[in-house]
């Protein structure tokens, strides 16, 4: 979690990390996200999955893509 | 008394479970559990043999649902995290079925977030289909909501091995959760699919609120509907749907249920899937001796599942080999 616009969310349920139990969100992919607080795209694949925002993703900051394994 | 009587009419030959019996089981004390665990994979083995069938899942079009079934993230009436995304690329879906297929996978299901497949849809489902059945070994299974009986055939026609469509709940509790279309309307795709020769697999979510009776209402609706395979789902409450804050299931109670389906359907390719991780923790093995012969391995449509390799070794420790699993 960055300082940006989704500071304080959780960065897969989107909800606040401080009202909620997050635990089983650690089987959940990253779906917001943390620069600019929007729905990220996510496809979830057998085995991994990919996540970029449709705003950051190639951003000249460089954006928010992300790609993952089974936890 | 009840567990040892239902041992030897379920072993014995073609005297099935009846409902009051299976009610009684579904109510045994936890102190009971390992006893019923005894007996569902006894009637298991018997049935079906010590094979796990494994099967991976990908979701082709995700989200923007028009249906409203409360348990899903997908449906457009609920505000979700999750963005939809359109049909998948083709080659995309063929390395991810390959990738399952180095797992073990021998089964492959394209699932689709509508509440029926369009023409358009329909072309991009069999050109998917003709991809993964050239370019894997792979059965291929579909997912596409409420067919029509043409679209059955079609679907066979391409090769389509076995078409998923849950009952999700009982006929007396699906209100409950679902007002867009009926239990019947699903109970019909289900018929049209024996029909037009495809394997049936529809199965349910469990701990959405039902009762124990009604929990096994939806096993004795699903035996007369004689599905190939039963996926048997937990509710993982997903969030900004209606059933967010839903109670989880026990794991001991999870652990229950799936062979409380073992004894109703003996002979099926029964499941545990979606929520298993959430729900039986770490009686992942317990869940396998208490009648299952499949698992979904890997993800899931929205949501991550354990890691591969972990259940690969738990079947190994078992003694229970993976494989393609067909009638008896």
């Amino acid at each position: 979690m960055t300082g940006g616009p989704a500071a304080g969310l959780c960065a897969s349920c989107g909800r606040p990390l401080t009202d909620h139990d997050h635990r089983r969100c650690e089987l959940d992919p990253p779906r917001i996200c943390p620069r600019c607080g929007r729905r990220m795209r996510v496809q979830v694949l057998p085995v991994g999955y990919r996540a970029a925002c449709p705003v950051c993703d190639g951003a000249p900051a460089g954006g928010a893509r992300t790609e993952g394994s089974n936890r | 008394m009840l567990l040892d009587v239902l041992e030897e009419r379920l072993l014995g030959g073609d005297d099935p479970i009846a409902f009051d019996e299976a009610l009684a089981v579904a109510e045994l004390p936890d102190a009971e559990v390992p006893s019923l665990i005894a007996l569902a994979h006894r009637v298991r083995l018997a049935r079906t043999g010590p094979g796990v069938e494994l099967e991976s899942i990908i979701s082709a079009k995700t989200g923007a649902c028009s249906e409203d079934c409360g348990f899903c993230s997908q449906s457009r009436h609920w505000r979700s995290p999750l963005r939809p995304e359109p049909f998948i690329d083709v080659a995309e879906m063929v390395a991810a079925a390959q990738a399952a297929e180095k797992l073990g996978s021998t089964e492959f299901c394209i699932v689709l977030a509508v509440r029926g497949p369009d023409d358009r849809i329909m072309q991009q489902v069999l050109a998917a289909t003709e991809a993964l059945r050239t370019s894997t070994g792979l059965r291929v299974a579909c997912s596409l909501g409420i067919l029509t009986r043409e679209q059955a055939a079609t679907l066979a026609s391409a090769g389509v091995h076995r078409y998923n469509h849950n009952m999700e709940a009982a006929r007396s509790f699906f209100p409950a959760i679902c007002s867009t279309h009926t239990w019947e309307e699903r109970r019909e795709t289900c018929r049209l699919v024996g029909d037009a020769g495809m394997e049936l697999c529809s199965g349910g979510i469990v701990g959405m609120g039902e009762s124990l009776r009604q929990r096994v209402e939806l096993a004795f609706e699903l035996r007369d509907l004689g599905p190939r395979e039963v996926p048997v789902n937990f509710l993982n409450p997903r969030p900004g749907t209606p059933l967010q804050d839903q109670p989880l299931v026990g794991a001991l109670e999870a652990v229950k249920t799936i062979a409380l389906f073992r004894l109703v359907l003996p002979g099926a390719v029964i499941r545990p899937a979606g929520g298993r991780e959430v729900i039986l923790r770490d009686l992942q093995a317990l869940g396998m001796l208490a009648g299952a012969n499949a698992l979904i391995v890997g993800n899931y449509l929205t949501t991550l599942g354990r890691a591969p390799e972990d259940d690969l070794r738990m079947l190994a420790d078992l003694g229970m080999p993976i494989g393609r699993l067909d009638p008896r």
